[in-house]
């Protein structure tokens, strides 16, 4: 499988282009590196430190789509029969569109949505409404409040979450955000070494680049004048444990984030698949450990994510739904361990990520999606080499290093 | 894409078949008279059939056989339609051309294993992975019971359709668990043995089936009896016993949903209703224009249809204090925005262009395809190709002479008793 081409333009916006015409369709996205997580929250600007609240990445991304010198872009995308939206995820916000029609057309019109914008006072009032019904809804969401929750109780020297636990903050900020918030968090962030274009299926690279070249000769320079906030003591964990009490009857959900250094710096793509791997390994549906706390009603789901931030940190953390999440939890400590895992079972997980890998290549569009968002540990579409690469022994190395002893477990139960 | 009309040991079979994917599909329908105990009692079935086998008998060593095969998958999918139950258990194994030839007669005999091979001894199951995957179900079950959008979802469906099949298969958390507890070992085995002994009523394969393939499918799907009797086409009518109904829930966000039914729709009808969800939804966005921007009432609202009941919702979720609003807005909708020419020309228009682009790259996504042509083979659905052609012929007229027919049933309310203002 083929690979981007990685460009970076005079302007300091990094570009990907991949082309291929046996596709029909073509994606862009425009992405910027800010989001819902409050490691933005607070920085420098022009040298000067600022602060701005909770949900701004999310109400900017709503702005510039709502109030762009074209109205509503999504309409305008729409219009053109795309497929297209705005997504506000923890460390990215990014604006795409899939079509067939007027590619280019739509693309210079996504960037200059982006770079050009015209919002003012009263435009940031009309976004408002939309905006504070869609954080409401987030309180009804388990899995969203609890998933912030844990993200601010693994920090302690930082707010990475809202207290509100929604990671869109609350309808009483929101309805206190005023132009200069909106404005600074703009100018701060969507300066162009910060932004990722992504341009992917039925073009030609060359044109397309030259294309883009000259829509960024008209568009005003956005400099860098933002400097981001180093925070220290980043392995102290605000609060280690934390129960918030859900308001709609069901089982409870638990969320245990272990927190670790990569000191040994690993690449972060290999990492993420060892400790994939080493958790398939471990805790499958067909394991032991979960089969029996199945058996006795003990656990209803069980799964694992790995996240990777800023500063060499990761967390290994481990979802658990049940009536009782800390009995979960008490078995777990005894199985986070290298004991009994199989070099043979090792490999053919390595076979069938492999397998996987060449499979999802059906569907070619999905990949392209969730490229930029992946770009924090590779630039790769093709990790078949990284896949056969990988040894077990290398792996076993690896997680006994791991001293799971940093952790933070946050639980939403049921309370009448 | 070629299709080719065959037998598999007397079983109708489609062959749809193409070269441009890395998997190939094998998917064995079954269908049934719908009762709600054989409904969930399927379910149980299905995920015991996947858990174990004769030969395999725990879920480790059918995850080391599925990596071992190259990640082969199998799936069950079990829906109600009308008044017939479909089984659908599916392969998903990755090309031979991609591994080795010999690898698909091999798989095909651990895939005659897991059908016909169940792990039952003297009529019972395995008692500890019977009683994991009742475990398994009621756990999910709970689970999903406590989403907000589920419950709405599930309570306006019973509101709607109360005291019929649709109702009595919406099972609280606590009923589904005493169904699911209440079955035995001999009853699941006995609809195992009632299932693949005479049910089976057809066969689809979707890839790059060379014709030795096809011998090496009649030698391991060896049903003897097939059901031969077709689905039947008779679907609920909404009967709501009353015209505006509203429940409380501890919740933020309130639920609406506004029922519209129509009377005995033609086809062509029935495909300008689906135009009529798509220029409510993504094609046209009226709804997002009426409820998001214009009346500032939504962060999301969309439209809802259900062909065969002959049904059309209008959903939004909003502040309780908006409920009003928004039902003027619905009533504003069809009264008013509808009845503007230009506005569901642009819209239909727009919505053209969706259904154009859909049609065109429709083989880019396998899964699309495929659901497309079950969709139609099984249930008569409407292709893509079927919903852009319309699209490209259907009138403002058309919406008019349609919206004409619609008769507004049920107004049901989800109310949330949480206020947002505490947040």
């Amino acid at each position: 499988m083929k690979e981007f081409n990685k460009k970076i333009l005079k302007n300091g916006v990094t570009l990907y282009l991949y082309s291929d015409t046996n596709l029909k369709k073509t994606f862009a996205s425009y992405s910027v590196k800010f989001g819902s997580s409050g490691i933005f929250n607070e920085f420098y600007y022009k040298g000067k430190k600022k602060t701005i609240p909770f949900g701004m990445a999310h109400f900017l991304e709503h702005t510039l789509i709502e109030q762009s010198r074209c109205g509503n872009m999504l309409h305008y995308f729409a219009n053109e029969g795309y497929v297209t939206n705005g997504a506000t995820y923890d460390e990215l916000t990014s604006f795409y569109f899939f079509g067939i029609d007027n590619i280019n057309s739509s693309i210079e019109k996504l960037i200059k949505m982006v770079d050009m914008p015209v919002f003012d006072e009263e435009a940031i009032e009309k976004v408002k409404p939309a905006v504070i019904e869609e954080l409401n809804s987030r309180f009804d969401d388990k899995f969203s409040l609890i998933n912030s929750n844990n993200y601010r109780n693994l920090f302690k020297s930082f707010e990475l979450a809202d207290k509100s636990n929604n990671v869109l903050g609350t309808s009483k900020d929101t309805k206190n955000f005023t132009y200069d918030m909106v404005k600074l968090a703009y100018d701060a962030y969507y300066n162009d070494e910060n932004k990722i274009l992504v341009i992917a299926g039925n073009i030609d690279e060359d044109e397309m680049l030259k294309f883009i070249e000259g829509i960024y000769e008209g568009i005003p320079k956005h400099p860098n004048n933002l400097k981001r906030i180093k925070h220290s003591n980043l392995m102290e964990i605000r609060k280690k444990d934390e129960t918030i009490p859900f308001h709609i009857k069901g089982p409870s959900l638990a969320i245990r984030s272990y927190k670790f250094k990569n000191d040994k710096n690993i690449d972060n793509h290999k990492l993420s698949l060892y400790i994939s791997i080493y958790n398939f390994l471990k805790f499958n549906s067909g394991t032991k450990f979960i089969e029996e706390m199945v058996l006795n009603k003990e656990l209803i789901e069980f799964d694992y994510i790995s996240d990777f931030l800023d500063d060499n940190i990761f967390l290994i953390r481990y979802i658990v739904e049940a009536n009782d999440p800390k009995k979960v939890f008490e078995k777990l400590e005894h199985e986070l361990n290298t004991e009994n895992l199989s070099r043979e079972k090792f490999e053919l997980r390595k076979k069938s990520l492999m397998v996987q890998n060449i499979i999802k290549r059906d569907y070619i569009y999905n990949i392209f999606a969730s490229f930029t968002y992946k770009l924090f540990f590779t630039e790769k579409l093709d990790e078949v080499d990284l896949i056969k690469s990988l040894n077990y022994d290398e792996m076993i190395d690896i997680i006994s290093s791991l001293k799971f002893d940093t952790y933070s477990t946050s639980t939403v139960e049921y309370k009448e | 894409m070629k299709e080719e009309k065959l037998k598999i040991n007397g079983i109708d079979t489609t062959l749809y078949k193409t070269d441009k994917y890395t998997t190939l599909h094998i998917e064995l329908y079954f269908t049934l008279d719908y009762n709600t105990q054989d409904f969930y009692l399927l379910e149980l079935l299905g995920d015991y059939m996947l858990a174990t086998n004769k030969k395999y008998k725990t879920k480790e060593e059918l995850l080391d056989l599925k990596y071992e095969m190259y990640s082969f998958d199998s799936y069950v999918n079990i829906v109600r339609y009308g008044k017939n139950i479909v089984f659908n258990l599916s392969f998903e194994i990755i090309s031979p051309k991609l591994v080795k030839d010999e690898y698909f007669q091999r798989l095909l005999k651990e895939v005659h294993t897991l059908i016909f091979d169940a792990n039952f001894t003297n009529a019972l199951p395995d008692e500890k992975v019977f009683e994991k995957c009742k475990n398994g179900l009621i756990g999910n079950y709970e689970s999903t019971n406590s989403d907000i959008h589920y419950i709405a979802n599930t309570r306006f469906m019973k509101n709607a359709y109360p005291d019929t099949i649709v109702d009595k298969a919406l099972l609280s958390a606590s009923e589904y668990k005493d169904l699911i507890n209440s079955f035995s070992g001999k009853e699941m085995h006995d609809l195992y043995k009632k299932l693949i002994g005479e049910k089976i009523s057809e066969i689809i394969l979707f890839g790059d089936f060379k014709d030795e393939y096809i011998k090496v499918l009649e030698k391991n799907l060896t049903f003897k009896n097939h059901n031969k009797k077709p689905l039947k086409y008779e679907f609920i009518k909404a009967c709501p016993k009353s015209a505006s109904i509203t429940e409380k829930i501890d919740n933020v966000e309130t639920n609406i949903f506004v029922l519209y039914t129509f009377e005995g729709l033609t086809r062509k009808e029935k495909l300008t209703l689906v135009t009529l969800s798509g220029i409510l939804n993504f094609g046209g966005r009226l709804l997002h224009k009426l409820f998001r921007e214009k009346l500032a009432l939504v962060y999301s609202s969309y439209a809802e249809i259900k062909i065969n009941a002959e049904t059309l919702s209008i959903v939004g979720n909003i502040n309780s204090k908006n409920k009003d609003k928004f039902l003027e807005g619905v009533d504003y909708l069809f009264n008013e925005v509808l009845n503007d020419k230009r506005i569901v020309e642009e819209a239909i228009e727009n919505y053209l262009k969706h259904t154009r682009v859909s049609f065109i790259t429709r083989d880019e996504n396998k899964w699309t395809v495929l659901r497309d042509l079950t969709g139609k083979k099984l249930y008569d659905n409407f292709t893509i190709e079927e919903v852009y052609n319309h699209a490209k012929e259907v009138k403002h007229s058309d919406i008019l002479s349609l919206i004409k027919k619609a008769k507004k049933t049920l107004c049901y309310t989800l109310e949330g008793e949480k206020n947002d203002e505490r947040i």
